[in-house]
């Protein structure tokens, strides 16, 4: 699904990553684990094909990235809410579902179920402004879906949320999974690191290990130390 | 289709905010009746004060103008001083000696107009009373040569002079057609202008800031497409802004339209593309709405000045280069020539030409920018 060559970012002079390497496979969850400012944002960024990598090749869905290609079958959920304030929950789901190309009876049909699978149904025909934080949360997921993408990129999906609805999130990929969806996941929270099948630890701009969950904590004692040994290393 | 789907959601977006529907729609409305009333209220009244003139010349002027006499030099100079009177006039060893406010330029003006109006009639008078007494003497003399020698003299006839009031007649326009008939055009040109560069420029600001644009362009559209989507959206506004401008300056404020309103149109909505497409480009150069605000008083506020209102023609060349780089000069010619000289496409296609090129300039640039956020 992904396959990431050599590749390193820079913007101006200041290198965000350097020769980022790593491939995921079909109805995987991913981690991409590290601390804020170690450029998950930009490795996602890239994987969408919002810019051109400095050097190397990032392969998503068999194109070379960027392109526009592949974009259909990508779902996103960016760090930050970027819903339009002013329109409903529906409205929202409508705009993004038109741009990615959904045609109206399949449209109103997937609306209806990913309003149903955040369980946003009773609220989608308020404005976003007055949504709670977790709602649009919740709302940003339902987007990344509403084109029934192959490909989840979720950045920090559960950042500020509460822990029940943390767990939901987490239910619905592990559902997402078992339909064959392969899910790269940012987070730099240790209780979700462990849900995922593997995990790409980056600190520095650099891909400093992979592995599971329990390879990790075998080798380093927990996460957290893996972190703490590479620093010192 | 990806088009009209950025259009669909501008549109919406725009009209579930009842404020800037508000803003957009009756705000112009609203300062161009100011403007109409405040244009309109100016008064050329004037009033004279003398001090001992001929009474000729008081007949004649307070048949011209409100008069005031004085006793005294003083007396008048203290009217003068609290602005109860525009001029004053005294006789010195009989010619005119005339003192004006000098406070309100209009006012004094039609003093001064008043004054000389009168001067001429005095004259005009006077020349014709020493034409008949000559031409009386003349007569008498021919009389005495006739009874001396026996001999008749023919001596010209007095020539009268021509009649002081010539034909005069409009070729554009009627002689009661106001200041506010002339640069109306102009203003509804600087209100779509200024509207559609401050709601085009804060949205996509917005869009930028909340990260909406690129969520947007993680989708498959184009990049084009968004910039596009935001014209169509903005057309609906401009057309419904301008239907309302058109009917209120026409009907209610008695403006002078000669043009065709489909042509008005189609000029509004290229002076709202060039808005636009600059609102859109200089949002790109701004990280939160006040900088953009900021790009008024530079990019918005001059173009006033050259929109028709003030007359150029003596202006110095870099002034006439300015005037020459803001868009809305060549929109606000356009929309003068169409509503008060009724001027068809073949007469404004060069503004026409020049606005498509500031347009075409700041997409271009637009879609630049955009490939900042998005390589392909």
């Amino acid at each position: 699904m992904i396959d990431v060559t050599d590749y390193s970012q820079q913007f101006g002079k200041i290198k965000v990553l350097t020769d980022v390497q790593f491939t995921i496979g079909r109805g995987e969850i991913v981690g991409l684990i590290g601390p804020s400012g170690s450029g998950k944002t930009t490795l996602i960024k890239s994987l969408i094909g919002l810019q051109q990598p400095t050097k190397g090749t990032v392969t998503v869905l068999g194109a070379k990235q960027p392109s526009l290609e592949q974009a259909e079958q990508i779902g996103y959920m960016a760090q930050a809410d970027a819903l339009y304030e002013d329109l409903t929950a529906r409205g929202n789901l409508r705009y993004f579902g038109k741009l990615y190309g959904l045609k109206k009876a399949r449209l109103r049909a997937r609306i209806e179920t990913v309003l149903q699978f955040v369980d946003l149904k009773n609220d989608a025909d308020r404005p976003i402004h007055q949504f709670s934080g977790g709602m649009k949360r919740r709302l940003s997921l339902a987007i990344a879906l509403i084109h029934e993408p192959s490909l989840l990129l979720l950045d920090e999906p559960t950042v500020g949320i509460d822990p029940a609805l943390k767990k939901t999130f987490w239910h619905e990929f592990e559902q997402l999974r078992r339909s064959g969806v392969t899910i790269l996941v940012t987070t730099h929270v240790m209780d979700e690191a462990e849900r995922c099948d593997r995990l790409l630890l980056i600190q520095h701009g650099r891909l400093i290990d992979a592995g599971t969950p329990a390879e990790l904590v075998q080798r380093f004692g927990s996460i957290d130390e893996a972190f703490i040994q590479k620093e010192r290393a | 289709m990806q088009t009209l789907t950025v259009a669909e959601r501008v549109i919406s977006q725009i009209f579930r905010d009842k404020r800037t529907i508000a803003m957009m729609f009756l705000a112009p409305l609203f300062v161009l009746f100011l403007l109409s009333t405040i244009l309109g209220s100016s008064s050329d009244d004037v009033t004279i004060g003398t001090v001992d003139v001929p009474s000729a010349f008081a007949d004649t002027l307070a048949s011209k103008t409100e008069t005031a006499s004085f006793k005294t030099e003083a007396e008048g100079m203290d009217a003068l001083n609290d602005q109860r009177i525009e001029a004053l006039i005294t006789y010195q060893n009989g010619q005119p000696e005339i003192l004006i406010e000098g406070g309100d330029v209009s006012k004094n003006a039609a003093a001064l107009q008043v004054i000389q109006e009168t001067l001429i009639t005095i004259q005009g008078q006077q020349a014709t009373a020493t034409n008949t007494k000559l031409s009386e003497t003349v007569k008498q003399l021919q009389q005495r040569l006739t009874a001396l020698t026996n001999q008749t003299f023919d001596a010209p006839s007095p020539v009268v002079p021509p009649s002081a009031k010539p034909d005069i007649q409009f070729l554009y326009g009627s002689p009661d057609a106001e200041l506010f008939d002339q640069i109306a055009p102009a203003l509804m040109g600087f209100f779509i202008f200024l509207f559609v560069f401050i709601i085009a420029g804060v949205s996509f600001l917005r869009e930028r800031s909340s990260g909406t644009l690129e969520r947007t362009l993680a989708t498959p559209l184009k990049r084009s497409s968004i910039v596009f989507g935001y014209f169509v959206g903005f057309f609906l506004f401009v057309t419904i802004q301008t239907i309302l401008i058109q009917l209120f300056i026409v009907n209610v404020l008695d403006v002078t339209q000669e043009g065709n309103y489909f042509l008005l149109l189609f000029v509004n909505l290229l002076t709202a593309s060039v808005a636009l497409s600059l609102g859109l480009l200089l949002s790109s150069f701004s990280r939160t709405e006040f900088q953009l605000i900021q790009f008024i008083p530079l990019a918005i506020v001059p173009q006033i000045f050259f929109s028709g209102l003030f007359d150029l023609t003596d202006a110095p060349t870099w002034v006439e280069v300015i005037n020459r780089l803001m868009p809305l000069t060549y929109a606000a010619d356009a929309l003068q020539n169409i509503m008060i000289r009724g001027a068809g496409f073949t007469d404004i296609w060069m503004d026409l030409i020049v606005l498509t090129g500031f347009m075409t300039l700041f997409v271009l640039l637009n879609m630049r920018a955009l490939k900042k956020q998005r390589p392909v």
